[in-house]
């Protein structure tokens, strides 16, 4: 009998500690539909509250007793698309800093990694833009506001230039993707993108720098780079989801502030995990390409024999201006070597952008080369990859020298007879520029004349020596082993072609023609 | 006694002879390639070739004829249709001369002149002519394209 009387005795006291323990639930008390009408609410205490109305707006005020990073979330009302705005308290009034709604219904809504300082802020809870307004008194939502250490951290709200936060060269600041919207972005191109704005000042130029952005599970992000005249310096390409993106190389010619903005694609957000962002710079010495040099007039000034560029991100061109103010053609030498994971390919324009040439002999990892370019400096060189294919780590190298050979008058393209090079004197000197490269060279004489051609085949290219009649037919051809000589005897009425074309694929060997009118 | 005289007489009498004779042997002369004549050199030899009974245009070829001059490649004529005359103009030493001509025909599919074939060739493609210093020589072959019948006509001016 005391036996059973004890256990009921434990029973009940289990039940009463049990019901002890019992969180209670702290709702909003009503009203609170403005500001001045709201009561103050604890950091890391949850408060529920109910969409009363379809216009029932329900504010809560916290006090921050000292800089911290906040973490609001509002949890999930079925059927209801719910949005709050955080405000600060001012002399005048409040103002508002951030409005968070991912424009879903029966979501919860969530703004991570919001910094605030010391003073008094309001949360409003209300119904989202997007769906109908309506009530629903049977669930509540549940408001919590925690703190987190707001060290290296980003300063919300810095959704434009203007508010930008500082960075410092050298040291990451780190963020979160969060919100997914900004309703207040009213930018035509990315309306109600949530972006994150930094600055920085380089007081020394030019420099070189670096910045990278940590990839984020879930998120595509999205790096531009602005001067402060607003020109769009740099703007990653999609690298896909959980990748980082990193901006290399990029040239800051002038001293003065510069500016970073990071934003998700596709209106994702991640409120668990930060991005990292972080700025270095570096001093140029003029052997690197300056980004960005995706357009001629952007062109990175070529000033020694060798300068280093990457291909990064996917889709990179480098445009390379090899200076000079001549008015007198010249041949030049350009070559470039890729890293083992590029096919590279390049082109050449003049100083008014006419494309001259089109390199694309080889295969990935192989260098690409024109051994006699022929035009008047300066000159672009354009620099890019198969589609596809980048290198963020290894460089290719773009060479450019003049070429001094006597009687060298190939001057690409003379792949057909309407092209060909008119030969002055008594020496022809060529180079097979590319794969099957053919040459044309125009012969004038007065009258008919009987003429010795002794051909020099390159060292490692046999090539084909043809003469034709005036209109371009070939009369004949002969085969020259490489490095070895041949004389061609001809005739020629007045006027005459030779041709010269290699009989394997290989490039870059210089030939020669001796032009007798005696054997 | 006398006919050991008679004997010796004759010796000399057919070694002068011998001798004599020997003089009179022509010499051997190198073959001389033909000069092909730039404008302001005189030249002593002209050769005109072109083909007659040509009943359709697409028929009548761009066309040259390769010079032989004494076995030796001389050159071509110049190029013209087939129907057209060609011509070939050497300096040549006065003497007898051979000429054997061999016919080349454009083949525009491919870009370039090619040898006809042999039974389309002119017959005969020889003929011996002579020339002297101080005329010119002029001989003229007339191809019937259809029988590839050669007719050589020669003329001094």
């Amino acid at each position: 009998m005391i036996q059973k009387q004890l256990w009921i005795g434990i029973l009940l006291v289990v039940i009463a500690t049990l019901h002890s323990c019992k969180k209670e639930k702290i709702f909003e008390i009503e009203p609170n539909d403005t500001y001045t009408q709201t009561h103050l609410i604890n950091i890391g205490t949850p408060i529920d509250g109910f969409f009363n109305t379809e216009s029932d707006i329900d504010f809560y005020m916290v006090d921050v007793q000292a800089p911290t990073l906040l973490d609001i979330s509002v949890s999930a009302v079925k059927g209801v698309n719910s949005a709050f705005t955080v405000w600060k308290a001012t002399d005048d009034g409040v103002m508002p800093l951030k409005y968070v709604d991912d424009m879903r219904k029966s979501a919860p809504e969530r703004l991570r990694g919001f910094k605030v300082d010391v003073g008094r802020y309001y949360i409003s809870i209300s119904h989202g833009d997007k769906d109908p307004r309506i009530k629903n008194t049977e669930n509540s939502y549940t408001l919590l506001v925690n703190q987190e250490d707001p060290e290296s951290f980003e300063s919300e709200p810095n959704d434009t230039i203007l508010s930008a936060n500082p960075l410092t060269i050298g040291v990451p600041v780190r963020g979160y993707y969060s919100p997914a919207f900004n309703k207040t972005n009213t930018n035509a191109v990315n309306p109600n993108r949530e972006e994150d704005w930094f600055t920085f000042y380089i007081d020394q130029a030019p420099v070189v720098c670096d910045i990278e952005i940590s990839g984020v599970t879930g998120i595509e992000a999205q790096l531009d780079i602005v001067d402060a005249q607003g020109n769009v310096l740099f703007s990653s390409k999609p690298q896909g989801q959980g990748v980082s993106q990193i901006a290399k190389g990029i040239g800051l010619s002038v001293a003065g502030n510069y500016y970073i903005m990071v934003a998700a694609k596709n209106y994702a957000a991640n409120n668990e995990t930060p991005y990292s962002l972080i700025v270095t710079t570096r001093s140029y010495d003029n052997t690197t390409e300056i980004e960005p040099n995706n357009i001629m007039a952007s062109a990175t000034p070529v000033v020694t024999d060798t300068i280093m560029g990457r291909i990064y991100p996917d889709g990179d061109v480098d445009y390379y201006k090899y200076g000079g103010d001549s008015s007198e053609k010249s041949f030049y030498r350009v070559e470039v070597a890729p890293p083992m994971t590029l096919d590279i390919l390049f082109s050449i324009y003049t100083v008014k952008g006419e494309e001259v040439y089109t390199v694309n002999n080889e295969v990935t990892g192989q260098k690409e080369l024109h051994p006699n370019l022929f035009l008047s400096a300066p000159f672009y060189v354009k620099v890019w990859a198969k589609r596809g294919q980048l290198d963020m780590d290894n460089n290719y190298g773009l060479a450019i020298a003049p070429v001094n050979i006597s009687n060298l008058i190939d001057v690409e393209p003379n792949d057909s007879k309407e092209q060909a090079n008119a030969v002055q004197g008594n020496t022809i000197t060529g180079y097979i520029s590319k794969k099957a490269d053919t040459d044309y060279f125009l012969l004038h004489y007065k009258g008919r004349q009987k003429k010795y051609f002794l051909v020099k085949a390159p060292e490692k290219i046999p090539v084909s020596f043809s003469v034709t009649d005036s209109l371009g037919y070939i009369l004949q051809t002969v085969k020259i082993k490489a490095g070895q000589s041949a004389t061609v005897n001809e005739i020629i009425d007045g006027k005459g072609y030779c041709i010269v074309k290699p009989l394997n694929d290989m490039y870059d060997g210089i030939y020669t023609v001796e032009i007798k009118d005696k054997p | 006694m006398r006919t050991v005289k008679y004997f010796f007489l004759l010796l000399l009498l057919v070694s002068v002879s011998y001798v004599v004779s020997c003089k009179t042997v022509p010499q051997y002369e190198a073959p001389v390639e033909p000069v092909i004549a730039p404008v302001d050199v005189t030249v002593n030899f002209r050769f005109i070739a072109y083909d007659t009974a040509i009943t359709n245009p697409d028929d009548d070829k761009r066309c040259y004829y390769k010079v032989f001059i004494d076995k030796i490649d001389a050159g071509r004529t110049t190029i013209g249709l087939e129907s057209q005359k060609k011509y070939f103009e050497a300096k040549l030493s006065p003497n007898t001369h051979l000429i054997v001509i061999e016919k080349w025909v454009l083949d525009e599919r491919e870009g370039e002149y090619k040898k006809v074939n042999n039974i389309a060739q002119p017959k005969p493609n020889y003929y011996y002519f002579e020339t002297k210093k101080n005329a010119v020589t002029e001989v003229t072959m007339v191809n019937d394209k259809k029988t590839n019948t050669a007719q050589y006509s020669v003329s001094m001016q």
